[in-house]
Formats: C-alpha cells, structure tokens, sequence
C-alpha cells in the first residue's frame, strides 16, 4: 500500500507500554496519519465513543493487552476495538499473539474486530493496510468475504478450564475437519449452557471463509432441531 | 349410452426386506462376535437363568460351532414368535422386570442376530417352565435366505416335541463356523464373559462361563482377589436424590477419610449430581516392591501387577452387567490418567488400581447405543462422570492433607530422636574414662560431620529443584514481557531498513528513524535485564547455606525483580524490624518463596484490571517482625485476595486461578519454608485488601 493512504486522518493509539505507544505513533506519522496517543490512563470503556468524538478521532489502533502495566486500562485491547466499531469508527488490535487470547478474549469481542495484526508482522505497510481495511468495512460496509459470517453447525469436543473461565473446545467440519477451536463458555448464551456437552452439536454464525483460526468469530447461537441434528449426525459424524 | 369403465381399487402393498439386510444389521452392527455371543448371554439372564454355559466345539478349525445352554424359564412357540424372531424390536419393556424381579439387559435383538450368524446353521430348542414336559425345536439355515430375494420368502418352522417332564431353559447351536478360531479369539471371549457380570462381587445369582481352558486360567486368577494388597479402598454413593457420599479406607478396614455431599460437590452451591444412583468402588494399589516389603504383604508385586493387567480399570455394570467398552485397556474413560499426570502421587491411574461403577437405573435413563459400544451420552452420563471424577479429587485432597500431616509427625519425631540419640551418646561418653573420651568424642565428631555432608548433599539437590521451579514459574508469567522488547525491535529494524533503500523517505522522516534506532538500545537493554533474572536466580553460589541477613536478601530480591515490578508499575515497599533477623539457609531458598509470593501478586493485579476492577495504584509490603526466636516475613498486597480457590486449596501443585499460572508457586513456597523449618500461612485478604503470606522461620 502507499504510505500516504491515511492522509492526515486521525488515530487513537492505546498501548499501556509507552516505548511501543510511540512506536505506534512513529509508524501512524509514517503512514501520513496523525497519531492521537492515550497517556496515562486510557479512557473508560465506556467514556470511548464521547472521547473519540471529542478529539475527533476516525481510527483506532490498540494493544490488546492493556492492563498488564499499572491501570493503564481495565480492559482490553478486543473489548476497546468492538466498542469503537459499534460507534462506527474502524480499528485494530495489534497482539503478542498468545493462543491462550485466541480462545478467550480475542474470541468474545472477534465478531467486532475487523482485523487483528500480530506484532511480529507490525510494520508501518501492515499497520497502514490494516487500518483502511478496517475503515472499509465498519465505515463504508464493504465485508471481505473472509468475514462473512454463514450459518455452521459447530460440534462440542470438550470443555477445558481457563483460569476461572471455561473455554468450549469446537470442530466444524465447515471450516477444518482436522482442527479444534476454542471460545469461551460466556460467547454462548446462558439458556443454551446445558447442552454445551462434549459430542453434543450447535449451530453458530461463523466466518468460516476465514483463513486464520484467530480470525474465526462465533454469533447467534442456536439449538439445532432434531431433524437438522439429524441430517448433521449423517454428514458429519465419523463412525 | 356406452358404460363408463371401473374406478380400479387400490392394491394392498407391504413394505419387505431384502435379504441383504440381514448383513448390514447383523455383521456391520456388530463389532466382534464376542459382542454377539454376550448379547445371548444377557438374553438367559433375562429369561431368569442362574447358570449359562458357552461351549466351543471344534472351533480351533473350519466348520466348528458354539453351544450355549441355559436353565431359565424357556420360550414358548408365541413367544418364540412375536420375540426372538423379530429383528430389531423386543417383547422386553425396558422399565419392567422378569418374572423373578431381573431389571432387563438384553436390547434391540441385533446382537442376537448377530451372534446368529456367526455360523451357517443355528439350531433352537427351548423348553418353557409353562409347558413341563413340552419342548420347541426350529433351525435356521442362512444359506435359504442366499436364495430368496426379500426376508419374508423364507419360512422357518417350529416344532413342538415331548420332552422330559423336569427341567427347562434354553439350547442354542450355531455350526458350521466358517473360519477357525484363534487361541486369542477363545481368551478374549473367556475375559469378555468372565467381566459381563462383576467377577468381584459377593453375591452371584447369575453365573456365565464358557468351557475352555482359557476360562478356567482367567476365572481362578480372579478368584485370587487381592484387594487385601491395596492401599486405599474408596467406596461413593449417590442416593436417588444425587447427594454424594464417600468412605476411603485402607486395606486392613480401618477408616481414614470420609466425606458427605458438600465436601465432594464444591462447584457454587454443591449442585446435586443429576444422573441415578450408583456406587463407584475403586481399589487402588502401590506397585512398589519397597512398599509391599514394609507392608509385609502376602502376595508379590509381580502377581498384583499381573493381576490387575487383566482385571484392571474401572468398568460400568448397567444394572448388573458390564456395559462394553468402559474400563477396557486404552478406554480411560475417566480420564484417570490425564489428571494423573498433574498429580501423580494423589491420584490413581488405570494400571494401579482397579474398580467399577454400578447403576442399577430402574427408570431406563441409561440407554445402551445401538451398536451396544457404551452409552449413549447426554447430560445423566456426564453427570456420572462429574460425580466419579469430584470424587477422585476429594480423594486427592484428603490424601494430601495426610501426606502432609504424617511427613510432619515423621520430621518432628526425628528431630526428637535425634536430639535423644546425641543426649544418649553424651551421657556414654561421660562414662567413660577420661582418657578415651577424647578419641570418642573425635569419632563422634567425625561421624557427625560425614553425615552432615551427605545431608547437605541431598538438601542441595531439592534446593536446585525448588530454584529451577521458580525459573519454571518466572518465565511462564513474565513470557510475554520478554517478548515485547523484541518484537519492538524488530518493527523499528523494519523500518530503519525500508527507509534507507529510499532516500527520499529517509530525508522526510529522518527524525522518526532516529528515534527507531535509538529504541533499539533501550529495548536491547530491556532484553539484557530480564534475562539476567533467570541467570541470577540459578547462581551456583546461591545453593549454599550461609548465616542471611533476612533483610539483604528481601533488598536482593526486590532489586532482582525490579525490571518486573517498573514494567508493571508496581511499588514495592519494606518495614523492617529494628535488629537485623539472621536465618541460616541458601539465598536461592528466600529468593524462591519470595519471587514465587511477588509473581503471585502481579498475577492478581493483572488478573483484576482484566475484569475490568479498577484498583488503587499497585502495592507490594513487606514487613519483618521478630519474636522469641523466630522471625515473621509478612508479603501482602493491593490486589483482589484469594477469591476463587479455598485457602487450603491454594497450596496444591497445578491449582491455579490466573491464565499464566503454572499453579506450582505456592506449593514450591510451601515445600522451601517446611525445609526450613518454618511455617506459612495465607490471609485471603489481609491488611492492605489483598492476599497477605506470613512465614515464620527460625533465627540464629
């Protein structure tokens, strides 16, 4: 991509380490954007969306980890992305990519997320593609295909846990016949939990043209009725 | 006017089967003829039989058969009929019983037809306990059914015959086998039908048995029973209500723990278990030759250890009779030895011990799969699983508990005779002329300073262990910290190389590439600090035991960890007491308990802010205290406290809370204090509102 795409439009930067906070600003500046760091404290989740209106702000990079120095924040970089999407501005979450986050706090908020960088791939080019990515589609609604979600039935293998969250470990033959998903149990609503079982099936919207496990997101879950839980028993139950 | 043609009537069509089908539903249905021979085996049961014997005939070459006789109540020509002929379905309610009050356990029929079909010739008779003196005869031959085109073509016929006036139950014969059978075949089927029903339990109304060799062997080395040999016998209930209880005791009978539902049920509000009632028995044994020779056990390890090849694991018995394949070799479905792995001293494995789970289910909540390959698992079966699997974690935790006790109890009376034995070696030198008390007191001295040195020796090692286990326990939490240095460096490298392939760029944003290079050092000595953590914490010098200044070692570790503490913008704070407490021990023993107490609290701060609490700035305090000759470290904090494990829970190895706990620290905290001599104890929430640690050590 050409650097100069971002064209003076401006970015909020929340990353609790400050060396990578003005890392992040150097690379917006050399993607001609203007970078608008939180120092100190970053704002409530909740103040977010009067925040970005005040300073103007049109995108959004954050750090997903955002706690781990002092108070920085008392939430996530996941949960501080999907708030700014359901306010209509565009952002991404930059991770150490740790497949503990995969599962759980990068899976609650993913459906919101509408792209997730690795920071070992953290360049200005990336960071820059990334962002109009992510402007493209909360702003101007142009989905990539890999993050249209399609209505897939979703087979329990196990629950494991996490801390003191459970994370439900999931097949769908849909997307990789061969390799197990995790989400956490709370992606799921309460009234579904008892038939959250091992061998026990669901239905669940999923992206499932996306390439990367990560970038897989969970939505509207379902119980299938007996006679799609049938048909699914034939298709995809191994003998 | 011409008549308008007939309306044609509708035709009466069945709905028929070909022959084919007989394959796919007796063959395919079936996994091996074991499983077939069994299901014949359950039918005898249900028909009220207390003796039901297999015989083998020939079968060691091609064309050999099978005959299987039974003394229960016989099948009369309508019942022969509207029953055992009809494929897939049976006359036998699930929830009702035979006539002497047997639950039943026969299913589909499949099974029969399966096993019916292992030769090419079946033969019947049966004389009912309704009809004395009266007994039916039928034959099947499959190769009819080759012929025909649909099931229905092939008429069989039964045949009514006198027959003594005693007597009655069933004879079954398959012949004409078509292929032979191995001495592998015949053992398998001899355990299969040794462990249909529980070859252990007192009372056998019902006994199987196949006339074979392999038989006799098998059913004599289950006789053999050595249950005496075991070291923990654990016996849980759950009554209709599913309220759980347990009893641990050891092979002599003697009761060591027991529990009542709320100490097995620890989930919020001890959930009942909501499966039918059932007893899980387990005896489990310790396959140490050491053990059984102090325990002057009458059996050898090697005949425990062969015993439980064959008869170990822990089976379901379905209302009397074993449902297949739970407790088999390689079928754990308790996952005993997954959570072994975690606990290896506390829990029991498949290979040492065995057990079973019986449910007698009245109300058919249970239903077998149709392949008869286990239960079909819904909500009850997870459940019962539930159930064994918090029962073996409370057996766990009673064990540990005990373990610690005793290995107390065992430090305290060596001390004591210890102590006995120098004050008795005083006392028999003093009697001594004053001329060899010299050379004696020498020879003393000597022995003791040989044995110091061989205790020091030992007491090194673990110390290597327990510093090794706080490297382990430091770099599982500060991973990501070590990481972000350089993935930073890495972006700015990046961009440094990018901008010096184009000068044009490189002149425009000339100072942004001189703040990424000047990034680089800083993170390079980010690198440099954290790294030098682990190699300071594996110091050679630091295993030795010296006489500590408690207080230098606090200001060394605290300084140690002070890329950490910044990093997480943690204030790190020490009251002391006035004198200076000296311990003699190795630094790298006050390092691990501290380092591992330290991490402990900066898991709990991030863990908090993740849960979206916002907390004062952190905090970590330190305080020294003195008392008679014992010096208390009190280590607390700002963070959360210990909210989601109890606090005797907290000290157990793999018990944690926090996504990047290893849930070792607090255990390696506990085992370096006891080394020490000292005690720990944990406040959930102490003055500051957080988790607060005392331990108290010994001075000098």
């Amino acid at each position: 991509m050409a650097a100069g795409t971002l064209a003076n439009r401006r970015v909020a930067v929340l990353e609790d380490n400050d060396q990578r906070r003005n890392q992040l600003c150097g690379l917006v500046r050399l993607c001609r954007g203007v970078p608008v760091p939180s120092v100190g404290r970053a704002p409530d989740l909740g103040v977010l969306p009067d925040y970005f209106k005040q300073e103007r702000i049109e995108l959004l990079v954050s750090d997903h980890r955002l706690y781990e120095r002092g108070d920085y924040a008392t939430y996530c970089g996941a949960q501080a992305v999907a708030e700014s999407y359901r306010h209509g501005v565009g952002g991404i979450v930059l991770t150490a990519y740790e497949p503990n986050d995969a599962d759980d706090s990068l899976r609650l908020s993913r459906r919101w997320i509408p792209e997730l960088l690795h920071s070992k791939e953290l360049t200005r080019d990336t960071l820059g593609a990334a962002l109009l990515k992510a402007d493209r589609e909360v702003r101007e609604h142009q989905v990539p295909i890999e993050r249209i979600p399609h209505r897939t039935i979703v087979t329990v293998k196990r629950i494991e846990p996490r801390g003191t969250s459970k994370i439900v470990k999931v097949m769908m033959s849909q997307w990789n016949a061969e390799q197990e998903v995790g989400f956490p149990l709370d992606l799921v609503p309460k009234e579904f939990h008892a038939a959250v079982k091992p061998g026990n099936m669901l239905i669940a919207e999923v992206n499932i043209e996306a390439a990367r496990e990560e970038d897989l997101y969970f939505d509207k879950f379902e119980l299938p009725n007996a006679d799609i839980l049938k048909k699914a028993k034939a298709l995809f139950v191994r003998p | 006017m011409p008549k308008a043609p007939p309306t044609p009537q509708p035709t009466s069509e069945r709905l028929r089967f070909s022959t084919a089908v007989l394959r796919l539903l007796g063959e395919e249905l079936n996994p091996s003829p074991d499983q077939g021979i069994l299901e014949l085996i359950k039918n005898s049961y249900d028909a009220d039989a207390k003796r039901c014997t297999v015989e083998l005939k020939g079968v060691h070459i091609k064309g050999g058969s099978i005959v299987l006789k039974d003394d229960g109540i016989g099948m009369t020509a309508d019942e022969i009929r509207n029953g055992w002929l009809i494929v897939g379905d049976s006359m036998k309610s699930r929830s009702e019983t035979s006539p002497s009050g047997r639950l039943l356990v026969g299913s589909k029929g499949l099974g029969r037809l399966g096993a019916l079909r292992l030769g090419k010739k079946v033969e019947l008779t049966t004389r009912p306990k309704s009809e004395p003196g009266v007994q039916y005869r039928m034959e099947i031959d499959w190769a009819d059914f080759e012929h025909a085109r649909v099931v229905e073509d092939v008429e069989l016929s039964v045949t009514r015959e006198k027959a003594p006036l005693e007597g009655h139950g069933t004879e079954i014969t398959i012949s004409q086998l078509p292929s032979p059978w191995t001495k592998g075949d015949i053992k398998r089927l001899a355990r299969a039908i040794l462990l249909l029903r529980d070859p252990f339990a007192e009372e056998q109304k019902f006994h199987a048995s196949l006339k074979a060799e392999e038989f006799e062997e098998l059913e004599a080395l289950a006789r053999e029973g050595y249950f005496r040999e075991c070291e923990f016998h654990l016996v849980a209930t759950l009554d209709e209500n599913g309220r759980a209880s347990a009893e641990v005791r050891s092979a002599s009978g003697k009761k060591l723990f027991s529990a009542k539902h709320a100490d097995i049920s620890k989930d919020k509000d001890n959930p009942i278990y909501e499966t039918p009632a059932l007893t899980f028995e387990l005896w489990e044994f310790k396959l140490s030759g050491e053990w059984f020779a102090s325990q002057l056990k009458q059996a050898t390890l090697g005949a425990v250890r062969k015993w439980l090849e064959q008869f170990g694991g822990v089976r379901l018995y379905h209302r009397g009779v074993r449902v297949w394949p739970y407790g088999e070799k390689k079928n754990d479905w308790l996952d005993m030895n997954l959570r072994r792995v975690r606990q290896p001293e506390l829990r029991p494995s498949t290979n040492n011990s065995l057990g079973c789970v019986r449910v007698d289910d009245p109300r058919a909540v249970f239903q077998l799969k149709t392949d008869r390959l286990g239960i079909v698992e819904g909500v009850a079966f997870d459940e019962l699983r539930r159930f064994t699997d918090e029962v073996m974690e409370w057996m766990a935790r009673e064990r540990l508990k005990d373990r610690d006790k005793r290995k107390k109890a065992a430090e305290e009376l060596v001390r004591k005779e210890k102590k006995d034995a120098a004050k008795g070696v005083d006392e028999a030198i003093s009697q001594l002329p004053p001329e060899q008390r010299k050379d004696v007191q020498k020879a003393v001295a000597k022995l003791q300073s040989a044995h110091e040195a061989e205790v020091e020796l030992k007491n090194e090692t673990a110390q290597l262990y327990f510093t090794l286990g706080t490297v382990g326990t430091t770099a599982a939490a500060f991973a990501h910290q070590t990481k972000s240095p350089i993935e930073m460096i890495r972006t700015d490298a990046n961009t440094l190389q990018s901008y010096l392939h184009d000068p044009h760029e490189f002149a425009l944003f000339r100072e942004e590439s001189s703040v990424a290079a000047g990034r680089i050092l800083v993170q390079a000595d980010a690198i440099y600090s954290f790294s030098s953590v682990t190699l300071h914490l594996l110091e050679h010098e630091k295993r030795y035991p010296r006489n500590h200044s408690v207080h230098e070692l606090i200001d060394e570790t605290v300084k140690l960890l002070r890329p950490y503490f910044d990093a997480r913008q943690t204030a790190v704070e020490c009251d002391y007491a006035d004198e200076t407490p000296m311990v003699w021990c190795r630094r790298a023993a006050i390092e691990a308990i501290l380092t591992n107490l330290f991490i402990n609290s900066l898991q709990a701060f991030e863990a908090r802010a993740k849960e979206g609490i916002a907390g004062e700035p952190r905090k970590i305090h330190i305080q020294t205290r003195i008392s008679v000759g014992m010096v208390a470290i009190k280590v607390q904090d700002n963070g959360p406290g210990i909210t989601k494990l109890a606090l005797e829970e907290i000290w157990v190895g793999g018990k944690t809370t926090t996504e990047k706990g290893t849930g070792l620290g607090l255990t390696i905290v506990k085992n370096v204090v006891e080394e020490l001599r000292g005690s720990v104890q944990a406040e959930a929430h102490g003055d500051l509102g957080g988790a607060s640690f005392t331990i108290n050590l010994p001075i000098k």
